[in-house]
């Protein structure tokens, strides 16, 4: 008896995944900006779910907003009986939106470089493109262009960037994520030998420190990452999450993460700094369906659009050669009304 | 990215931990050493494992993370199969005999294949004997064929394989086929595993209302037999609502089937969280009082205080549960661990409004408001006659928290209040137990029988079925504390030393750190062997062991049950090491032969040669080989003290030696590793940071309560007083420049490891921070003036200055 089981753990560790791969990741954008860094990009989304189906919100919202691609995460590669082996594999609930580009993603395990020498490698490529080639023949859907994701290290760099060589061997673009980190040490972690990257802002502050700056973005920390003196070598859009959350502490503990955010404009809460709420008062809050207690406190974590502003300010300061293109993280209806309406 | 870690910094990082485990115990109270509560937590645990309604999916602290002891990792050796349930209901079910393993069981249920169904075995026979073998036969061919159907093939790079099966085409013949068998039995065992399988190919296949209407048609026709696999298909019903959004009805069967089925219990479902937890609707589906009290402790899973309006609501509509006392546990556990066990400085819980205004959050009304409730609620169930198979351990549970909050009038008037009602065995423990503590507490008397066997109660629980660590917590926690509290540092001691022992033995973990060869490691028994008794008095445990006899019965009994794997060689160990510390060598080497393997047979450098490192840094160059065993660093102890003891000049570049030797043997040394095993204990550092006594003080439940003189040879130990003195007796005589050097260094070397030590508890981060001013005490050190005044350059002046920071710090800031 083990579907309960296995459902909630796979759920969970799913939505572990996809958090820790792109979820930390900065901004929402509003109509209301106006930077010209935004209102000259194309918007793309990330479609990371395991089954593909779009809302009739989201059909409406990618038609009026004439979204040209969207990065489709087809699966992830992870070790498994110490082979790589695919996981999480798309299925189709729906059939495609005729308009749009769809970009076969795939991500994988910074642990699988660690386990495979060249010809293992080389076959581990053939298997994902001809993997993402069967998922997109589904839907008669041709593969012009392929985003593989990994955070990739020091230690794998090599293995890594043999695999990408591989991949640039079939007449397709390709395209790779990059951290913040791998953007700002460009010797140490090296330039993938890709057509572009697709630059991911992630979480650049502390979950576990109470009293720690906003942890999706802040600015002055991603400044410091995007300041480099030399210009990435080659071409890079700029991928940006559009979702919020909510941190929990007990007794400046970190607790973990709430999706849903307690009411705090009310005589429960002490404001402590533009973030940090500190309840006062114990209150069963509604919002979140659970009590919240005077020795605990929240750090909401969102993105006004005076933060969006700057960040976007200094995106477009420290960075040149962009395609013009942003990719949002993720093609959700809930995200979508929450950030970009 | 660092590739690696220097051993340089692995000794860093050693050292600090190991500064931090000694100095931690100062600064709480004497308490078990890996849980601030144990009192509601054994209640909790016991029942966890032995008791069919309750499981540590609903631990309150596990809506994150999940707190169970027993981790959920199926790779680990020793984890428990969850199929075990299973496989028990089939061999109940087909009367195989304890002779046919699991192991071919398993095999046969879940790994057959169509070629080997009939294979000739027992079970295959034992199928055969049953009057409905055709129909078992089918449902094993089902499940072969569920196999082959939903789960993907072997090549895991064919998209086919996911895509497979899927599909309603595929599901609907399987389903029928399911049903179909269903129609043909009238056996319960069977129809609820042909249903679980229909309701998993329609579930997982993402047709959930195949699923729901699936249940929905079979559920009702089918006899209620609380069976496993009528939870498996209550739980798979859940997870399809779930799915349709029916929250309420959701979390009514996902409750039921956590409460009830046993494989679900033990598995890692902490992670079961409801986006939209509809509770109170989910109430409205509870058909008796139990079911309603498996909701409210699904909904408890997600608070770490009680929600007593929840829990009143629940209680007001069923007050008769007879499973309300576990809910009762578990809320009782969450004010334990939350408010109660706050007692330290580091766990108060102070925030500042406006950045500068302290407030104790944890005494705020809101809390005492959650307590009071508490309390209040209690009563109401103590006085309700419906409650009474609750009453007992809710009377109990209330009465630990006025025992914990130092109010044993109210303690004691509850238990006399169910002195006569009715108890399960566990209850009755729990009773005759807090019945001790507070007989303890209150006429400092001791129950010895009934401590006695209350432990040997909870040590004849089988490990692994239950928290036997019990035993540890009362022996650690309450009987050590209360000799100690009453100057009777024997019987702490054994004590003591009787709970590390029990605790090893329950988890077999001899010769490791929890082990009773503590003598060797850091625990209080240690501490007070080490630092309390004079050699005589440990010849007086030594001979009290040997002939398992205490002063009193109880601590007899805890004599005749310490058991120690090297038995009395440890005690000699103890009294070598106290005769090395006093320079006794010759005694020390009378005792040689009789200390443990582990100690005789350690090889360490030369102890006289001269190192300008201390230990702890790291030589890139391998300066010396361990090739000396202990016994002739002793005898060369023994030699060069003689030497050294000579009154004449002569005698100089011995004393040098001597010093050198006693350096290398000192917490700083190349062969400390002699030592110190009895130094790296509890509160060892102590008089390491606060040198200015030679008392410390101990500390029970955060009152200072007794004061232990420490002897004169952990100072030096530490401080170097005796090298020290060696040296400058003979730096007068010294004639050769590059002796001179040598002793003019260590003597800054002496003098330096007694700077002023000053620890700050570091909030944010939580240690304890050094912010000794080491750099600003060498550059007042009197021998590195000394040193640098020296005329007549040296080779070893030279190394100093290229090897030594503080040397160089010193001439710079000159």
């Amino acid at each position: 008896m083990q579907w309960f089981n296995h459902l909630f753990y796979v759920v969970s560790q799913r939505q572990f995944r996809q958090k820790s791969l792109l979820f930390l990741m900065i901004l929402s954008f509003s109509n209301a900006c106006q930077s010209k860094f935004e209102n000259n990009n194309t918007p793309c989304f990330y479609h990371w779910k395991t089954s593909y189906h779009l809302t009739d919100f989201e059909k409406k919202y990618v038609h009026e907003h004439q979204v040209k691609k969207i990065y489709l995460h087809c699966f992830d590669i992870a070790m498994h009986d110490s082979l790589p082996k695919p996981q999480g594999v798309l299925l189709w609930d729906d059939s495609v939106e005729k308009k749009i580009e769809y970009i076969p993603t795939v991500f994988i395990d910074n642990e699988v470089f660690k386990h495979l020498d060249s010809l293992a490698i080389q076959q581990m490529a053939k298997n994902t493109l001809s993997l993402c080639k069967q998922i997109f023949d589904a839907q008669q859907l041709n593969i012009s262009e392929l985003q593989i994701d990994c955070d990739w290290t020091k230690s794998t760099r090599t293995n890594y960037f043999y695999f990408l060589n591989q991949l640039k061997k079939q007449p397709i673009t390709l395209s790779a994520t990059l951290r913040l980190y791998q953007y700002k040490y460009q010797t140490e972690s090296g330039i993938p030998p890709v057509d572009y990257v697709s630059l991911m802002c992630y979480n650049m502050g502390t979950l576990k420190n109470v009293s720690a700056d906003n942890s999706i973005l802040n600015t002055k920390d991603l400044s410091a990452y995007l300041n480099v003196k030399t210009p990435y070598p080659i071409a890079l859009n700029v991928a940006l999450p559009i979702f919020n959350w909510t941190l929990l502490y007990h007794a400046k503990q970190f607790k973990g993460i709430l999706y849903q955010q307690p009411n705090v404009m009310n005589e429960n809460w002490h404001r402590q700094s533009s973030i940090l709420y500190i309840c006062n008062k114990e209150y069963y809050d509604t919002l979140c369906d659970r009590i919240f207690y005077p020795n605990e406190s929240v750090r909401i974590e969102t993105i006004t659009k005076k933060q969006l502003h700057e960040a976007q300010q200094t995106i477009q300061q420290n960075i040149t050669n962009t395609k013009n293109e942003i990719i949002y993280f993720d093609l959700d209806s809930n995200k979508i009304s929450q950030f970009l309406y | 990215m660092k590739s690696s870690i220097s051993i340089w910094t692995a000794i860093k990082y050693l050292s600090f931990c190991i500064s931090i485990l000694c100095t931690l115990p100062f600064r709480t109270a004497a308490c078990g050493p890996d849980f601030t509560g144990w009192q509601f937590s054994w209640l909790l645990e016991h029942y966890t494992f032995n008791h069919p309604y309750f499981s540590y999916q609903f631990d309150p602290g596990s809506q994150f993370y999940n707190k169970s002891w027993r981790e959920y990792n199926e790779n680990a050796p020793d984890y428990h199969d969850q199929t075990a349930f299973n496989i028990n209901a089939w061999r109940t079910y087909l009367q195989l005999t304890p002779s046919t393993p699991d192991s071919t069981i398993k095999l046969f249920i879940y790994q057959n294949t169509k070629e080997n169904l009939h294979t000739k075995n027992t079970i295959q026979a034992s199928i055969d004997g049953k009057k409905n073998a055709a129909n078992l036969w089918q449902y094993l061919t089902l499940m072969h064929d569920y196999k082959n159907i939903m789960i993907p093939a072997q090549n895991d790079w064919d998209y086919g394989s996911y895509t497979k099966g899927v599909g309603i085409d595929t599901i609907m013949p399987f389903v029928k086929s399911c049903e179909q068998e269903i129609a043909k039995t009238n056996d319960l065992f069977i129809q609820w595993r042909l249903l679980y399988l229909a309701l998993r190919a329609s579930h997982f296949n993402k047709h959930y209302a195949l699923a729901v209407s699936l249940f929905e048609k079979h559920y009702p026709l089918f006899t209620k037999d609380n069976s496993i696999a009528q939870y498996w298909c209550e739980g798979m019903y859940a997870g399809a609502l779930l799915r349709l959004k029916q929250y309420g009805k959701s979390i009514y069967y996902s409750a039921r089937a956590f409460a009830n089925c046993q494989d679900q219990k033990s598995q890692a479902m902490n992670t079961y969280l409801f986006s939209n937890r509809d509770w109170q609707s989910a109430l409205a589906f509870c058909t008796n009082a139990n079911d309603s009290i498996y909701v409210a402790m699904l909904e408890g899973a997600n608070h770490t205080m009680p929600n007593m309006a929840f829990i009143q609501l629940v209680y007001q509509t069923n007050p008769q549960s007879e499973v309300l006392k576990f809910l009762w546990l578990r809320e009782a556990s969450k004010i334990e661990e939350f408010l109660l066990s706050k007692t330290s400085d580091e766990s108060n819980n102070f925030y500042y409004m406006n950045g500068d205004t302290p407030i104790n959050m944890d005494s705020m009304y809101t809390v005492s408001n959650t307590l009071a409730k508490f309390i209040q609620l209690s009563g109401q169930i103590i006085n309700n006659p419906l409650n009474l198979p609750a009453k007992t351990t809710v009377a109990n549970t209330t009465a630990y928290y006025y025992y914990k909050t130092n109010k044993p009038e109210q303690a004691n008037s509850l238990l006399a209040s169910i002195a006569s009602s009715p108890k399960d065995s566990i209850e009755l423990n729990q009773y005759n137990l807090l019945k001790t503590l507070l007989t303890l507490k209150k006429d400092k008397k001791f129950e010895t029988q009934s401590f006695i066997s209350l432990i040997q109660y909870f040590k004849s629980i089988p490990y692994g079925s239950t928290n036997n660590h019990i035993g540890y917590y009362l022996l650690y926690n309450e009987i050590a504390p209360h000799y100690l509290a009453m100057h009777d540092t024997v019987a702490a001691f054994w004590t003591y030393a009787y709970a590390h022992c029990y605790d090893a033995d329950s988890f077999h973990i001899y010769a490791s750190d929890y082990s009773p060869e503590s003598f060797n490691y850091a625990n209080f028994a240690t501490y007070l062997l080490n630092q309390h008794f004079s050699i005589a008095q440990i010849e007086t445990l030594k001979n009290n062991f040997l002939t398992k006899k205490g002063k009193s019965d109880f601590e007899t009994y805890l004599i005749q049950h310490t058991q120690l794997d090297e038995g009395i060689k440890l005690f000699d160990l103890v009294i070598a090491r106290k005769y090395m510390l006093n320079e006794q060598w010759e005694d020390a080497i009378k005792l040689y032969e009789q200390c443990p393997l582990s100690f005789t047979s350690q090889l360490g450098p030369n102890p006289a040669n001269f190192y300008i490192n201390d230990y702890i840094e790291t030589d890139s160059s391998q300066l010396y080989k361990n090739t000396f065993t202990v016994k002739q660093i002793l005898q060369l102890a023994q030699k060069l003290k003689a030497l050294a003891d000579q009154q004449t000049p002569a005698s100089a570049k011995d004393k040098l030696l001597y010093a050198t030797l006693l350096y290398n043997m000192s917490y700083y040394g190349k062969n400390h590793y002699i030592l110190d095993n009895h130094w790296y204990q509890y509160g060892s550092n102590t008089a390491y940071f606060q040198h200015d006594s030679i008392n410390t003080h101990l500390y029970i439940n955060d009152q200072d309560v007794y004061e232990m003189p420490l002897h004169q040879p952990f100072q030096n130990y530490f401080h170097l007083y005796h090298a020290e003195k060696y040296l400058q007796l003979a730096q007068a005589d010294l004639s050769n420049p590059e002796d001179k050097t040598q002793c003019a260094f260590l003597l800054a070397k002496c003098w330096q490891k007694r700077c002023p030590s000053i620890k700050k508890y570091n909030e944010e981060y939580q240690y304890f921070e050094d912010l000794s001013d080491y750099v600003g005490n060498a550059v007042k050190n009197p021998y590195f003036a000394q040193l640098a005044s020296q005329v007549q350059k040296t080779k070893l002046q030279e190394q100093i200055f290229n090897t030594c920071s503080y040397y160089r710090m010193y001439l710079k800031k000159k």
